[in-house]
């Protein structure tokens, strides 16, 4: 009978609505509580601003600066995070980091055991943007925490690097292989020298994925001290690492005898010839150039492309294009010619 | 009461006036800006600071017509007409003189740097920036006016 | 005898349409809660990561972005302007003129020093001949290709011709992008090391919004009742299906608006299909079916945050076009690939996601009508029948307004764009007008929408438009 359904369904519905109401009426309370809140925060911004600035850029540190309410931290989080957008300057951020050291690292202690991952990973942003080595332990402290998300994960992982955290190497190796080249990489970018060597020397025991970013690493930052630890690299591996390592010399741009790379000029591989195609315009061996312009017929639109900003990185580059974009007959070629002659119209 | 003695009066008459145009959509950076040459020791000049959101208001305003000499600071990219767009505008008429040019440009650029020098710009800063580096920058061209 | 029968048939419909309607409430609370969870997750996260550290992952992920344009010239010059101020640093810009016949392609190389260029497009998709290609002297990122017209899709396959980066997204001329636009619609691309191959972002109702400089200067909430209720329905929309689709790979819209693209994945799936008018939908559907022929396990996602804002009507006239334009587009791109359809081969998106769009997006609308058809039939009716009537109203109100309610209030709870108290109270109670006025008009021109299809219609009609910025 449709009355009793009709009586559930009409209690069923008007009880929703009271729901709906009563979440409505919540939601706007705290809508209205966050716009004063916000209102103040802009305030005492407003009042901090200059007193800030002339903390970063003089050192002088006034009475006026110490947060003590839950919105005067927040407000000077914020300043402090977009102070920390612009500025670079060793002085400058060596003073924001012992500011927010000083006044915010009990805070963030807290914030780092919140139950809401948002409010951590907030927090790990702010650690991460101010410097603030003095919660290096806590930070440690969280990769043992039972569910940890990736992204959580990665960005402890990457505060650590960044803080050259002693131990890091053995975490990665130890606890955490199944982390993705991409993780690795972001994490090992940050890393100085002295700790990224480690990586360097346990390279054959370490996965790929490991591997990879240590390559991708070094490629990035063009370091030449590890050209004899590439070149190594390159002759006793294959396949994927061995791009990679060729990958990292064409990018760190020299090597004290090209003659082993010459023939990579014709292999099979279009990464490997593209890669060498690359080595020969750092170094600019001129004997290689015949080579060159036959590789700007290549099949593959990468090794063209090489090809063409290799040939432009010689003195007379610019002719051998157009030369090749008047007479050549193969259609790519051309295009790929005047395309190099006509880059950053 | 101070009381200038003749030398000075004509001294301080004699002064330059250094008109600061900042043009930037971001009101922090201009903030930071303005302080930052607000800090600074200008003795053989008067300072005339002015921010601009953008170059539609920028040349709205005129600014250019006043006398003096004129160092803009500009953020090479914004949207309506950016950095690179002013610069040209200002460069354009080869004969005025005491137009200078300071540029904000993205760290990655090395094309937007090459450009800046090449439509005029007198130097070029790098966003993130150190106010050090600003401040010396623009010591460095305040030099080249007197 | 007849009133016997009539009986029973009103009866019998009113419980299919009852059922039906229970069905869909069940179903659109499972979307809710998972949007619920899922929105509650990422509720609060301050902002887009440091991309410092990410601008390795960003030069190996360059944009082409690709505007076709037909009869812009009021708003051309002005909208790539906007985008060429992008807050991503490596992208192209590539404007397909679709053959306008007004002074779009003058002012663009006028205003922009465009000149023209040589260049070998290598024909990946076929497309209509196209003419000159220009490269603006002042910014050399930034691209015209002057072509005969062939309506959209075409032009954007054109655009995909020509684009030299591998990712790229269409966008429409009169769209306003936020400045970390793709920087957060980029973001699950990049970190997800190539398994997710497109990425949309969520879209917003421009008009009331002050938009200067080509930026949203200040979020507001419009006057008209028409686009009140339409910002109700796209935060529906975006807010409860497209986080509760996404989030099993199931989302089939990429809105025309807005939305990233692996390029290598259109071009395998065969670029944009020139003869239907939804042509984004359509594109979505065959790309997942391309995945699950392959066998690959990439993903399609989706980022609740908005990131673009654009132009709605606001007038019926135009409102009921694009209706029934939309409706036409939906029939389109599931009949085409109606094969999917309960077919398990598909996994997800045949056993769930087509049925879904099939019983509820498509043919949802038709009972609905029958619904409000009855209802007020029923009341003509009287007696018991009065109680059918109440009960089809409480469903239609359960099914219409309190999801819209829950919608607002899911979006002040999680996102909170709107910055007045008074605007969240509007949109709760023009809501709960909803079922009374809106959903019925709507309702109504999607109907209509299957007419026209029915009779094959196959016009784009005019759309006015009014220019977004002040």
């Amino acid at each position: 009978m449709p009355n009793n359904e009709l009586f559930i369904l009409s209690v069923l519905t008007i009880s929703i609505l009271c729901i709906l109401v009563i979440l409505l009426v919540y939601l706007t309370i705290r809508k209205a509580i966050d716009i004063k809140r916000r209102e103040k925060i802009e305030k005492y911004k407003e009042i901090y601003n200059p007193l800030i600035f002339q903390l970063l850029t003089e050192g002088s540190y006034s009475r006026a600066l110490t947060p003590e309410s839950r919105l005067q931290q927040k407000a000077f989080e914020e300043l402090l995070s977009s102070y920390a957008n612009v500025l670079e300057g060793k002085e400058e951020r060596k003073r924001l980091t012992e500011f927010a050291e000083i006044h915010l690292t009990e805070y963030y202690r807290k914030r780092l055991k919140s139950k809401k991952w948002s409010t951590r990973m907030n927090t790990l942003y702010h650690i991460d943007d101010f410097n603030m080595t003095s919660l290096l332990d806590d930070v440690y402290r969280l990769t043992k925490k039972n569910r940890l998300s990736h992204e959580e994960l990665v960005h402890i992982l990457r505060i650590l690097a960044l803080f050259q955290f002693q131990s890091l190497f053995q975490l990665l190796t130890n606890h955490y292989q199944y982390l993705s080249e991409y993780d690795y990489r972001h994490i090992l970018i940050r890393l100085e020298k002295q700790q990224f060597d480690q990586f360097v020397l346990h390279f054959h025991k370490a996965e790929l994925p490991l591997q990879k970013a240590v390559l991708e690493v070094i490629s990035i930052k063009r370091e030449r001290s590890y050209l004899p630890f590439i070149e190594n690299i390159i002759f006793s591996y294959t396949g994927e690492v061995k791009l990679r390592s060729l990958k990292a010399l064409a990018e760190i741009g020299y090597v004290k005898n090209i003659n082993p790379y010459l023939n990579l000029l014709y292999s099979t591989k279009w990464e490997e010839r593209m890669i060498a195609a690359k080595l020969i315009g750092s170094l600019k061996v001129e004997k290689a150039m015949p080579r060159l312009i036959e590789l700007l017929h290549d099949q593959t639109w990468w090794v063209r492309y090489q090809a063409g900003q290799s040939i432009c990185q010689f003195a007379n580059g610019k002719d051998i294009l157009r030369k090749v974009f008047e007479t050549s007959k193969d259609v790519f070629a051309k295009d790929m010619a005047w395309e190099w002659l006509h880059k950053g119209v | 009461m101070d009381f200038y003695t003749p030398n000075q009066e004509l001294l301080n008459q004699k002064k330059k006036t250094i008109l600061f145009s900042i043009i930037d959509d971001e009101e922090f950076i201009r903030s930071i800006i303005m302080r930052t040459i607000k800090m600074m020791n200008f003795d053989d000049f008067k300072l005339d600071l002015k921010e601009f959101e953008n170059g539609i208001q920028f040349f709205e305003s005129h600014r250019l017509e006043e006398s003096g000499e004129h160092l803009l600071i500009l953020d090479g990219v914004m949207p309506e007409m950016d950095g690179m767009e002013i610069l040209q505008k200002v460069k354009k008429d080869k004969n005025r003189r005491g137009i200078y040019v300071l540029m904000l440009t993205g760290r990655k650029s090395e094309p937007d740097i090459e450009r800046a020098l090449t439509l005029g710009a007198d130097d070029y800063l790098t966003k993130p920036f150190s106010i050090k580096e600003l401040q010396a920058r623009i010591q460095r061209i305040i030099k080249r006016i007197k | 005898m007849p009133f016997f029968q009539w009986e029973d048939i009103v009866t019998a419909f009113t419980l299919f349409i009852a059922v039906y309607m229970v069905i869909v409430i069940l179903f659109y609370t499972v979307i809710l809660l998972i949007s619920m969870l899922q929105l509650r997750k990422e509720y609060k996260l301050d902002r887009v990561q440091v991309y410092e550290d990410y601008m390795e992952g960003i030069y190996t992920k360059p944009v082409s972005i690709i505007v076709p344009a037909y009869n812009e010239e009021a708003g051309i010059v002005h909208s790539v302007r906007s985008l060429l101020s992008v807050n991503y640093p490596a992208f192209e810009i590539i404007v397909v003129n679709d053959g306008s016949t007004d002074h779009t392609l003058d002012k663009m190389i006028d205003h922009y020093d465009m000149k023209e260029i040589k260049k070998v497009v290598r024909k990946q998709i076929n497309t209509k001949p196209i003419g000159k290609i220009y490269q603006s002297a002042i910014f050399s990122n930034l691209f015209l290709i002057n072509k005969e017209n062939g309506g959209k899709a075409d032009a954007l396959n054109v655009g995909l011709n020509f684009s030299h980066y591998p990712y790229f997204c269409s966008l429409d001329g009169d769209s306003v992008l936020e400045q970390d636009a793709f920087l957060k619609v980029m973001k699950p691309i990049i970190d997800s090391n190539e398994e997710v191959i497109a990425s949309g972002g969520s879209v917003r109702i421009a008009n009331g919004c002050q938009i200067q400089n080509g930026r949203i200067q200040k979020i507001g909430l419009s006057d008209k009742p028409l686009v009140v209720m339409q910002i109700i329905e796209y935060l529906r929309a975006f807010l409860m299906g497209r986080i509760g689709l996404s989030r099993h790979n199931l989302l089939l819209i990429i809105s025309g608006a807005f939305g990233v693209f692996s390029k290598s994945w259109v071009v395998a799936a065969g670029g944009y299909r020139t003869d239907t008018v939804g042509e984004d939908m359509e594109l979505v559907v065959r790309m997942h079916r391309l995945l699950k022929e392959k066998g690959q396990k990439k993903k399609i996602v989706y980022v609740p945050d908005p990131v673009c804002w654009t132009e709605v009507p606001e007038d019926t006239t135009f409102l009921r076009r694009q209706r029934r334009r939309w409706h036409r587009g939906l029939f389109e791109s599931l009949w085409i690939h109606r094969k999917l359809t309960f077919n398990p081969k598909y996994g997800s998106i045949g056993l769930l996601a087509f049925p879904y769009f099939w019983i509820v997006e498509f043919f949802g609308p038709i009972i609905e009508l029958f619904g409000y058809i009855f209802m007020l039939l029923c009341l003509f009716l009287g007696g018991i029948y009065i109680e059918f009537a109440i009960l089809l109203f409480l469903l239609s109100l359960l099914y219409g307004s309190i999801f819209s309610m829950a919608a607002v209030l899911l979006e002040e709870w999680s996102l909170t764009k709107y910055p007045k108290v008074s605007d969240i109270i509007k949109l709760f109670l023009y809501s709960l007008t909803e079922t009374i006025w809106y959903r019925p008009m709507t309702v109504i021109w999607r109907c209509e929408g299957i007419l026209q299809m029915l009779k094959g219609d196959t016009s784009w009609g005019e759309m006015k438009r009014k220019g977004v910025s002040e």
